[in-house]
């Protein structure tokens, strides 16, 4: 009888795991408590998308597609995980090109966009060319970044690239060199946090972890082997002047499976 | 009609996996013939790859690399063999259409990521016109002289400019190991 009761919960659980929660995209509203980027940002709508792993443009795809339409941001970020691994990456471009935000899309690639290290090229260019591509009008930042000038102010969009590990000089140099600029650091992953030094005042947006995709304890990440969910799954961390968020994504990878770990569309709100 | 098909067949299998045997002397890494061969490169920005008619010396084709001003165009193999240690030499057929001199670096790793003296780094000068590289692997040491590479585990082998401050063209074929 309980072997039966606990079958019937299993397979409850799995079917919602497995065919409900991973469609049940969310809007997650985010408070970051950040006097310069404040003034600068506050009446905008700054949206963060991250792993979304496609490999065709289903229901998943539509409804992200229809948040981000209904939400008019001005800024999108992106970061990283466009692709499922070794996959379709024309579905990924596909998507990427109904992305419009008023004042633009920033992003980085994540390690699965480099999973085919030559269609990886298609997100910036024509196929084996060095042409620009114009199937979509995202900025693609690889260990560069922006000076973005509003009416309200001037901040920073800088990229870490996840297939070059080391390269983080030029973070160092722009947070010292423009201390009274605010920087916004896009990179896929959350560990850049401990690559920076605490007295860099940076926001660091992440992702890569998809919250797990199911919620589990720090430990018990932290026996499987994965450090970067044992101590980065979800949500804000503030260590010295550094600051980051990292955010579940809306995609899978490995199971596509998603337990008390929503996908979101990250709406990023400065006080 | 089949059955003699299968017997060519056979016969070609037999004879493509004779020529890259070590025990013929030579295994070619890489020799530029097959659109799939470039999807065994890393690409990366300000290097675009394509393959070349022209200077072909194993083969009819090679591949072209163009290099854009930046810190380490090049090229970046994703080696399948590893193992070298029953070869002498790395063998690189570049040929240099320009008028001038080109310094090239090429840089063997026997590890993952390893540190700038903890691998191997060399400048070879690239004339006009066709050079054959031979690379001694008896000999690679790595940059801070205290050890040789680990020929059975070898992890990367890039070929590249550094820092050029125009566009530079190169011609590579015939990557090969040879005993």
């Amino acid at each position: 009888m309980i072997l039966s009761a606990a079958l019937i919960i299993l397979l409850g659980l799995s079917a919602y795991g497995f065919f409900i929660e991973p469609y049940q995209v969310t809007i997650s509203h985010v408070w970051i408590r950040d006097e310069a980027l404040s003034t600068i940002l506050r009446n905008r709508v700054l949206v963060q998308i991250s792993d979304l792993h496609v490999s065709r443009i289903g229901l998943r795809e539509q409804k992200i597609l229809n948040i981000v339409d209904q939400l008019r941001p001005d800024f999108i970020f992106l970061t990283g995980d466009y692709v499922a691994w070794k996959g379709d990456y024309a579905a990924a471009l596909t998507f990427l090109s109904h992305l419009e935000a008023k004042i633009g899309v920033w992003a980085v690639m994540g390690d699965y966009d480099y999973s085919k290290s030559r269609e990886s090229c298609l997100f910036c260019h024509d196929k084996d060319s060095g042409i620009f591509t114009r199937r979509h009008r995202i900025h693609f930042l690889r260990n560069n970044c922006e000076k973005i000038i509003l009416d309200e102010g001037v901040f920073w969009i800088g990229g870490k690239d996840s297939e070059e590990h080391h390269e983080t000089p030029y973070l160092t140099e722009l947070t010292s060199q423009q201390k009274k600029i605010p920087v916004i650091v896009l990179s896929h992953i959350p560990l850049l946090f401990e690559q920076l030094s605490d007295k860099m005042d940076v926001l660091i947006l992440a992702g890569d972890t998809h919250g797990g995709q199911v919620h589990l304890p720090g430990w018990l990440w932290k026996i499987m082997g994965y450090r970067k969910n044992a101590l980065y799954n979800y949500g804000f961390f503030k260590r010295g002047q550094k600051k980051m968020f990292v955010s579940r994504g809306v995609g899978t990878s490995h199971i596509p499976l998603r337990v008390c770990a929503p996908p979101e569309v990250v709406v990023l709100h400065f006080y | 009609m089949g059955f003699l098909l299968q017997a060519i067949m056979a016969v070609g299998v037999v004879f493509l996996v004779a020529c890259n045997t070590p025990s013929s002397g030579e295994f070619v890494l890489y020799d530029f013939e097959t659109d799939e061969e470039l999807n065994r490169l890393h690409w990366h920005c300000h290097t675009l790859y394509s393959l070349s008619d022209q200077y072909g010396t194993h083969g009819l084709r090679s591949l072209k690399m163009e290099l854009f001003p930046s810190d380490y165009p090049g090229l970046d193999t994703i080696l399948q063999d590893r193992d070298w240690a029953n070869f002498s030499f790395l063998g690189i057929d570049i040929y240099n259409p320009e008028q001038e001199e080109i310094v090239i670096s090429i840089r063997i790793d026997d590890k993952n990521n390893p540190d700038y003296n903890d691998r191997y780094n060399k400048k070879f000068f690239i004339k006009p016109g066709l050079n054959r590289l031979s690379v001694s692997l008896n000999r690679l040491y790595t940059s801070d002289r205290t050890r040789t590479l680990n020929l059975e585990t070898i992890r990367k082998f890039l070929l590249f400019i550094p820092h050029p401050q125009k566009k530079v063209v190169l011609y590579v074929d015939y990557i090969r190991l040879m005993a």
